[in-house]
């Protein structure tokens, strides 16, 4: 699995994304081990200790925890998972309106526009 | 517990009044893999072989856990320099017991780990392998040591991207917690994700070290980018 | 560590140097047995010739195997200590004496086994000669069993006479000047690239002109000790019938200086490897 960091945005933050959203679309399993600090270093090209730090960060919010004996596991808590994915939507959402808003649409037409791209589904 | 390397009023001028290293101070701290940066000639290579111990400091001293470079400190520091070092003659697997024997701190099972991995015949002779080859068996000699300090001297100029990937990788899971790794470098997008911090030198003095975050935070911008600006003529 | 410094060099090295002492040897003997052939009374001249030729080839190969062996160990050196390969070499955690000291003894040692191997084939040359000769005239095979069977006797006899006065002596001297010139020979070599380092630009140039200068100092100082010497034991030059007083004391002297100059040698090249180091 590639990890797409850009060149221009602390690696510790698009590090820490890329393991929330690896949670959320399941490829990391609730209760399940996720790989150590030093293969995940490997895996993303990236500096060991800014994964350490990115997996403590995410261990204080509680997205993963940590085992007695060695490694981290992905949380069981569903609810938790489902709140992060709720507020990285709505992260996401705020970024999109931000944008439409400058670009001088209002409300009703961007949700007009939306639907309109999406073939009218909703 | 004082600092990994610790350098102090560093100057070095070669034959002809040609000043490599002009008065030049720095802290290497533990635990770190940091970027040395800068143009051709700024004095990187001087000063990566004044801390290995091939040059003789013109005035200022190096100091690696307290120590100037001798024989204790080569025990602690692993070097991978530009040039291919071997005598052509010996197998890669004298190679390995070469090593094992003079360095305490080298892992032949590492070593041959890595090797199978990339179906490097320990019985092939040093002077019959590629010159890729010979430097992917350089950096595996280099990283089966559990140094204190690593130094790799412009280990990706010049390699495909797949061997700069390999190298990368080799370099990250071998590393342990508690050793620097010093990778003199002018290509640094290639290499800045992997890095804690950088040194940036011209001149033969330091005009700026940060964290890598740091950078990125405050300009808004790569490290890559950053050095584009300072150093743009 | 320099235990693990001679026990590697020791197994890199120790090819070449046998491989051109096994030459030597094989020549001697080939060079010998030319005088069993029917070859030297051949009316066509290209027979005679050609023996000749093979023990021309023994002469210059006794040449060649000094002579390579002190090449071969010169150029390792050089390559070892200031080339690519000193990137490895000075990163060992060892240190410059132990470095230099490994050189110093693998090389004396080999070129001692050298000068040695020359001696022995001489011998070796002769012993075939005299067998081929002897199995071409069984006069001269009786001859020469006699002889030998002589030989103790003889040898005891010459051994006290006067004109061989102080023999023992002699040997005693050439043994210390062969000792002394192995490593007096080895740290020329090993001076005069350290000392070509110090010319930056021309560091192979500068070797070679120091070699020859080290040579030359060398010769000077050997004549101007040899002199008083010289002069102070004329009167035995003519009072005695055998010239070991002058030749024992002449081969110790100059044992002595190549000695002395060796030794400062070291002492140069140390602190040039400790102090002055610069590997391109």
């Amino acid at each position: 699995m590639a990890w797409n960091l850009d060149s221009d945005r602390p690696i510790y933050t698009q590090i820490l994304e890329e393991i929330q959203l690896r949670v959320i679309t399941g490829q990391y399993k609730p209760g399940t081990k996720i790989p150590s600090v030093r293969e995940l270093a490997a895996e993303a090209g990236v500096n060991p200790n800014t994964m350490q730090k990115a997996l403590v960060e995410l261990e204080r919010d509680g997205l993963v925890m940590a085992q007695r004996t060695s490694g981290r596991i992905v949380t069981e808590d569903m609810k938790m998972i489902e709140e992060t994915r709720n507020k990285i939507a709505r992260d996401q959402i705020n970024d999109f309106i931000d944008k439409m808003l400058k670009l001088g649409f209002q409300k009703e037409e961007i949700i007009t526009l939306i639907r309109q791209t999406k073939g009218g589904e909703a | 517990m004082n600092e990994l390397v610790q350098i102090n009023n560093l100057t070095k001028v070669y034959e002809k009044q040609k000043l490599a290293l002009d008065h030049m101070n720095l802290t290497i701290p533990r635990g770190r893999i940091i970027g040395l940066l800068g143009p051709n000639g700024s004095g990187k290579t001087t000063l990566i072989k004044l801390i290995s111990g091939l040059l003789v400091a013109t005035e200022g001293e190096v100091l690696i856990n307290g120590l100037r470079p001798g024989p204790e400190t080569k025990a602690v520091v692993s070097y991978l320099p530009e040039r291919t070092y071997f005598q052509g003659g010996m197998k890669v697997k004298e190679l390995i017991a070469y090593f094992a024997d003079f360095y305490q701190d080298f892992r032949p099972e590492r070593a041959k780990q890595m090797l199978a991995n990339l179906n490097i015949d320990e019985n092939a002779r040093l002077k019959t392998l590629s010159k890729g080859t010979k430097e992917k068996v350089q950096l595996i000699m280099v990283m089966s040591r559990d140094a204190q300090l690593y130094i790799l001297d412009e280990p990706i100029a010049g390699v495909d991207p797949a061997a700069r990937d390999y190298i990368l990788k080799t370099i990250i899971s071998n590393y342990n917690e508690n050793a620097t790794v010093l990778i003199s470098t002018h290509l640094i997008s290639d290499i800045e994700k992997v890095l804690d911090e950088v040194v940036f030198i011209r001149n033969g003095r330091v005009i700026l070290q940060d964290t890598v975050e740091n950078i990125r935070e405050r300009r808004g911008k790569s490290v890559d980018s950053y050095f584009r600006e300072v150093f743009a003529c | 560590m320099l235990g693990k410094l001679l026990k590697h060099e020791w197994k890199a090295v120790w090819k070449v140097p046998t491989l051109l002492i096994g030459i030597l040897m094989f020549t001697a003997v080939l060079a010998g047995l030319t005088f069993a052939l029917p070859i030297w009374d051949s009316e066509w001249i290209g027979l005679p010739l050609s023996g000749m030729m093979m023990i021309l080839l023994f002469y210059f190969a006794m040449i060649a195997t000094g002579l390579g062996i002190t090449i071969y160990f010169a150029v390792r050196y050089y390559k070892n200590m200031y080339t690519d390969e000193g990137y490895l070499t000075h990163t060992l955690p060892v240190s410059a004496r132990q470095l230099l000291l490994n050189k110093v003894i693998t090389m004396s040692a080999w070129s001692l086994i050298g000068g040695l191997a020359v001696i022995v084939s001489i011998i070796l040359f002769g012993e075939v000669t005299f067998l081929s000769l002897a199995s071409k005239d069984s006069t001269f095979a009786r001859e020469l069993a006699e002889a030998f069977a002589e030989l103790p006797r003889a040898m005891a006899e010459i051994w006290y006479a006067p004109e061989l006065k102080g023999i023992n002596g002699f040997f005693a001297s050439i043994v210390c000047l062969v000792l002394a010139s192995s490593f007096s020979g080895t740290m020329m070599v090993v001076g005069s690239i350290n000392l070509g380092q110090m010319v930056r630009k021309h560091r192979i140039l500068g070797a070679v002109g120091a070699y020859f200068a080290i040579n030359f100092a060398m010769q000077c100082l050997t004549t101007i000790i040899i002199m008083p010497v010289m002069i102070l034991r004329i009167d035995s030059m003519y009072a005695e019938p055998s010239p070991f007083p002058v030749l024992t004391p002449m081969y110790f002297v100059m044992a002595a200086v190549s000695l002395a100059v060796a030794i400062g040698l070291y002492f140069v090249s140390e602190y040039l490897l400790r102090r002055q180091l610069e590997l391109e």
